[in-house]
């Protein structure tokens, strides 16, 4: 059962020899109820740490798919150094691990199969919930497949986007044109124009394009190459434009293949297998012989053909392909795949690249996308997402003088529903076309940085530094964590929509980065406990919302319209107006609720006051622990009140382990504690009312991380007692891997000790 | 989540159905920790059921399925529930508002009642006392006789996902003859409601099979009674604790013969099945219930459903935890039918995810 594969070409590593970060990952799996007790194992080569594990799900008492196993073998990979950041990939170990079942990424033959968790991607459900959710996604992945249900509103495509090269084309109508046809097998030719940067002439990042005219003049079994001319003339400014031969070849009704593929497809023999599986072998031999020397078109240095192979599928494709085609035609996955023809007289294909196919922009599309955050990486002044872009906009129709704009991304056609930028900038950078744009509008200087911002080199933070403060516009946590108590950066400015584009939020930290953006978002789900939108957001967390935004399932962005984008920055402006212009000082943050037909409910601001910051010392590291006052003010009221008896409770907040911080935000003071002279027993926690209720309001969101109490009229310093109680949770938090508070009060102030546990 | 929790009570049942917002409850063997108890090996689980029960500031559960009134079905009803008039119920006081209670005949009459089964039999007599008046559909008043004699009181629907079937007691079994001497009164185990369970969400349907103590003349009868579908179990509730006397008669030599015909009633696997044991753990010894003979019989018909990992479908809540510490076996309910909660044994007990202070712990300055 077990594969070499990873031995091979990994070794195996001690647990306490790894890496910090992949201890305290390997923490969270010994610990998940899903992974079987000292089922792990660890290896290690230059560039990758892997994580091998059982995982055991539920035993369902009528399975439809009997070739699972329970437990199943599973690798994680993590890239060196980057557990608890970067999502790992996910690989089956077994050998014989089926490779025809669907949510399976395409790999090759040598590998085993890879799995696929969430289609707004791996690190999207890593970010929002760690390897502790997406553990709990891959047991519900297993029993999902075991009952059949892993599909459960129509065909699941394989995932075959790469990420370079894109095909944009009207999918509804290409579906049509080849379900009129699949009688029998066929071929079709014609022409789609390639865009590329016309300044880099970059040829890493490719869009081909393929609108509905252009399907309309594809011809059958014709050696006929034409193209709509007229459709790509938006684009000519400032792109470089190819015709590039297009040839659909299509697998006949007979050949209807009822189970996924997962094969990746990326050289010629793998094609060819391909070809041979939906039954096109004969017209992909007759393609490479008697095609190929006709439609091949040079570019530069190189041949391309764009090559899309076409077979029906038993039922319609998932309602999220974003395709207006119904019933039966809805039942064709198109797979596009770009090939690179060899030059001389006897052309061959050399190389075969899975392309992500994004629906083209049509009037249907706009109206079922809405913002492009997901995927985009924005870290800058303004970042450059459909919430970033406006609030660039409105920031330079303020009277901006200087904005620099941090994304490496690319502006892709689902990106127009939700954008300042229209389809013009398709196939372009984002930041380098909208400093583009506002420059021919506004007065404005903008600077455009297409990386991360964390990859930004030291003159160029200093620069921003300067500027005064940040707005991150991004969905992703990265960006946060780096900028956690970095004080070569200035005041951070958060923005974030969501709850189905529900909840608009904007974070302002304090001066010095405090309150920081953590501590304000523990305070944003502390929320919950007074306002039943936020209660209701927190208890939908476990689903990430998105949408489709192409024929892959790892292409996606959340569904909500352009006029929630402008709702939400419209109510960010007037603080962020504040911030820039020093009106006001005040940390905190504000929501805008819109009720779920979209209307505007309304803007509440909330004041956050500084967190007063101690600093405990670890086995691995200092732990910052960051206590709102409140809470301070609240232990010192309660241990007045219980003197000469000492008092205590239990502590509620988050962490992050990347950056080392644990903020609280609440206390509660169990009623059936046993108060006495010169010590206290607290019970069993998560039974009181007071308890469950905090937990269920904020959805575990800010659970339970440490217990306080007080010492009367003595030290706060920790007594036997009290280490015996911290050697205690060290030991029993192997079970639940967080880090455990102990706080003190005393007649000296307030002691405070981060237990870690025992096997971090 | 709708699930089935069967939790580990030693020898004895208590079993908590959760469909779609509903709540039933068959039997209860609730009983507080002894002080030479390690804190391991006693499960509290009134605090799941209070938490399956929360309604607003209430503990409300929708049905009590009282089998039978012996101790092992009844112990701990009057400290778990609420009894007496639903007016005077009080959430302050811990307990929990029944809002109806389904009973047996002889339930509903009993020759005899025990210190456990005081409480109970006390509370159906007042629920009873109200029949014929509007008060008695009232939440809290609410009693349900079944009987197989009774076609208004033998199958019904709960809900959207949930039918039942009563397969016992007919009229005969349930008229249990008075022995006249309270010290030794003669057994009720046949007496025992019999339900089949069917849940269905979507598509697939599971079963639950639930049987009290009935003993093999009983099974015997539903074998005559009833066709192989109709006795389909995806879950089956080891009579009796997992006892020979559901399965097995005595001879004149004081031999166990197999029952074949209440066998074959207990036989009828739907999918892989799964059989709970709410027992002690079962041992090759002369202590039984349960008996090695009886987990035998039933392992038969698991491997003989499918052979795969038959074993591991033979499931005991007292020792289903780590190290066969005790953890409620549950099974999840869903449109992917019925499947078994096979996470790791965890015992923790608090709804808290922080084993450092899932007990009770002592700090202080001395």
């Amino acid at each position: 059962m077990t594969i070499s594969l990873w031995t091979e070409n990994a070794n195996p590593q001690l647990l306490a020899s790894c890496s910090q970060s992949l201890r305290e990952e390997c923490a969270y799996i010994a610990a998940h109820h899903n992974v079987v007790p000292d089922s792990i194992e660890l290896f290690e080569n230059d560039n990758f740490e892997l994580v091998r594990m059982l995982v055991r799900f539920g035993e369902l008492n009528t399975p439809d798919e009997k070739r699972l196993i329970n437990p199943e073998p599973i690798v994680l990979i993590y890239t060196k150094g980057k557990a608890g950041q970067e999502a790992p990939r996910i690989f089956s170990e077994r050998k014989d691990f089926p490779r025809n079942l669907p949510h399976l990424n395409p790999v090759e033959d040598i590998f085993p199969s890879s799995i696929c968790l969430d289609r707004a991607g791996k690190q999207a459900l890593y970010d929002a919930q760690g390897i502790t959710g997406t553990i709990g996604r891959l047991a519900s992945w297993f029993e999902d497949t075991e009952a059949g249900q892993s599909q459960h509103d129509g065909w699941e495509p394989t995932p075959r986007g790469m990420g370079i090269v894109s095909v944009s084309l009207n999918i509804g109508a290409m579906q049509r044109f080849v379900s009129k046809l699949t009688k029998t097998s066929g071929t079709t030719y014609g022409k789609c124009a390639l865009l590329y940067d016309k300044k880099t002439q970059n040829f890493n990042d490719l869009i081909f394009l393929l609108t509905e005219n252009n399907i309309k003049g594809l011809s059958r079994d014709k050696k006929r190459f034409s193209l709509a001319k007229d459709y790509y003339q938006p684009y000519e400014d400032m792109h470089c434009i190819r015709d590039i031969p297009v040839v659909c070849i299509w697998a006949s009704d007979d050949d209807i293949v009822a189970f996924h593929q997962s094969t990746l497809i990326n050289s010629p023999d793998t094609l060819r297998r391909y070809a041979q599986e939906i039954g096109v072998d004969e017209r992909l031999k007759y393609f490479e012989n008697s095609i190929l020397p006709t439609a091949k078109v040079d570019i530069g240095t190189k041949s391309l053909i764009l090559l899309i192979l076409a077979q029906r599928r038993p039922k319609p494709l998932i309602r999220d392909i974003p395709s207006d085609a119904c019933g039966h035609d809805r039942s064709i996955e198109l797979i596009p795949l770009a090939l690179k023809i060899s030059s001389g007289r006897s052309p061959e294909i050399e190389k075969v690249h899975q392309c992500d196919m994004v629906a083209e922009t049509t009037n249907s599309l706009l109206g079922q996308m809405s913002g492009i955050t997901k995927y985009v990486d924005i870290a800058t002044i303004v970042g450059c997402g459909a919430v970033g872009s406006a609030i660039a906009s409105q920031l330079g129709r303020l009277g901006a003088k200087h904005i620099t704009l941090v994304d490496s991304d690319m502006f892709l056609p689902h990106n127009v529903s939700r954008h300042l930028l229209g389809q013009e900038a398709i196939g372009y950078k984002k930041s380098r076309f909208l400093k583009l744009t506002l420059e021919r509008q506004l007065p404005v200087k903008i600077a455009s940085k297409i990386c991360k911002f964390q990859e930004l080199d030291k003159t160029e933070k200093k620069k921003i530094k300067n500027n005064g403060l940040i707005i991150d516009c991004t969905a992703e946590l990265s960006f946060t964590q780096f900028a956690y108590g970095n004080n070569d950066l200035p005041k951070l400015l958060k923005t974030e929509v969501a709850y189905e584009g529900r909840l608009g939020i904007l974070a302002v930290e304090g001066e010095g980065h405090n309150p920081c953006i953590q501590d304000i978002k523990a305070c944003l789900y502390k929320s919950a406990v007074t306002n039943s939108v936020i209660e209701k957001w927190l208890a939908s967390h476990e689903q990430l919302n998105s949408a489709s935004t192409g024929q892959n399932c790892s292409s996606s962005t959340m569904i909500m319209p352009n006029y929630v984008v402008n709702a939400h920055v419209s109510c960010f402006m007037p603080k962020i107006h504040q911030v820039i212009a020093k009106q006001v000082e005040s940390s905190g943050f504000g929501i805008n609720i819109l009720n779920e037909d979209k209307f505007p409910i309304g803007w509440e601001w909330f004041d956050i006051p500084e967190f007063q910051l101690f600093v405990s010392e670890s086995s691995n590291g200092n732990w910052d622990v960051r206590i709102h006052p409140e809470v301070l003010a609240e232990l010192d009221k309660l241990s007045s009140q219980y003197a000469p008896i000492e008092a205590g409770g239990f502590l509620y907040g988050t962490y992050d382990r990347v950056n080392r911080t644990i903020c609280i935000v609440h206390q509660i003071v169990p009623e059936t504690a046993n108060h006495k002279t010169t010590s206290i027993t607290l019970p069993a926690a998560g039974y009181t009312i007071a308890e469950v209720e905090w937990l269920r309001k904020t959805a575990g969101l800010l659970p339970l991380l440490g217990t306080w109490h007080s010492h009367v009229n003595q030290s706060s310093k920790p007594s036997h007692k009290d280490k015996q109680r911290m050697a205690d949770a060290a030991a029993a938090n192997v079970d639940t891997p967080i880090p455990f508070v102990v706080l003190i009060t005393g007649n000296d102030g307030i002691n405070i000790n981060v237990v870690l546990p025992k096997n971090w | 989540m709708d699930k089935i929790s069967f939790f580990p009570v030693g020898n004895g049942d208590s079993v908590l159905m959760e469909v779609d917002e509903l709540t039933i409850m068959t039997d209860i063997h609730y009983r507080a920790k002894s002080e030479d108890e390690d804190e391991d090996d006693y499960y509290p689980f009134r605090d799941d059921l209070k938490k399956a029960c929360k309604k607003g500031n209430e503990y409300r559960l929708g049905y009590f399925v009282s089998t039978h009134p012996d101790k092992d079905h009844v112990l701990g009803f009057e400290t778990v529930f609420h009894t007496g008039e639903p007016d005077k119920y009080k959430s302050a006081d811990d307990t929990i508002l029944i809002e109806e209670i389904w009973v047996s005949p002889y339930g509903a009459d009993p020759n005899y009642s025990t210190n456990e089964s005081e409480a109970l039999t006390k509370e159906i007599k007042r629920r009873k006392k109200l029949q014929g008046t509007t008060k008695a559909n009232e939440a809290g008043n609410r009693l349900r006789i079944l009987s197989l004699g009774d076609s208004e009181n033998s199958d019904g629907t709960i809900g959207d996902y949930l039918t039942w079937v009563l397969l016992a007691p007919t009229d005969e079994e349930a008229d249990i003859e008075d022995s006249g001497d309270e010290e030794s009164p003669n057994s009720c185990n046949d007496s025992s409601l019999v339900i089949r369970w069917e849940y269905k969400n979507g598509s697939k349907a599971e079963y639950i099979l639930l049987g009290g103590d009935a003993g093999y003349e009983v099974w015997e009868r539903i074998r005559d009674d009833f066709s192989d579908e109709e006795l389909e179990w995806s879950v089956l509730l080891a009579p009796h604790h997992c006892s020979r006397c559901s399965l097995q008669y005595k001879n004149d030599d004081d031999e166990y013969i197999d029952a074949d015909d209440a066998i074959s009633a207990l036989s009828n696997v739907h999918g892989k099945g799964f059989v709970v044991s709410s027992s002690k753990k079962v041992k090759k010894d002369e202590d039984r219930p349960p008996a090695w003979e009886a987990k035998q019989k039933y392992l038969k018909i698991l491997k003989d459903a499918d052979e795969d990992n038959h074993k591991d479908r033979f499931l005991n809540p007292q020792i289903y935890g780590d190290k066969e510490k005790p953890r409620p076996v549950i099974f999840n309910l869903s449109n992917k039918g019925l499947v078994l909660d096979r996470s790791k044994k965890s015992n923790a007990k608090s709804s808290s995810y922080v084993r450092a202070a899932s007990t009770p712990a002592t700090y202080g300055s001395q």
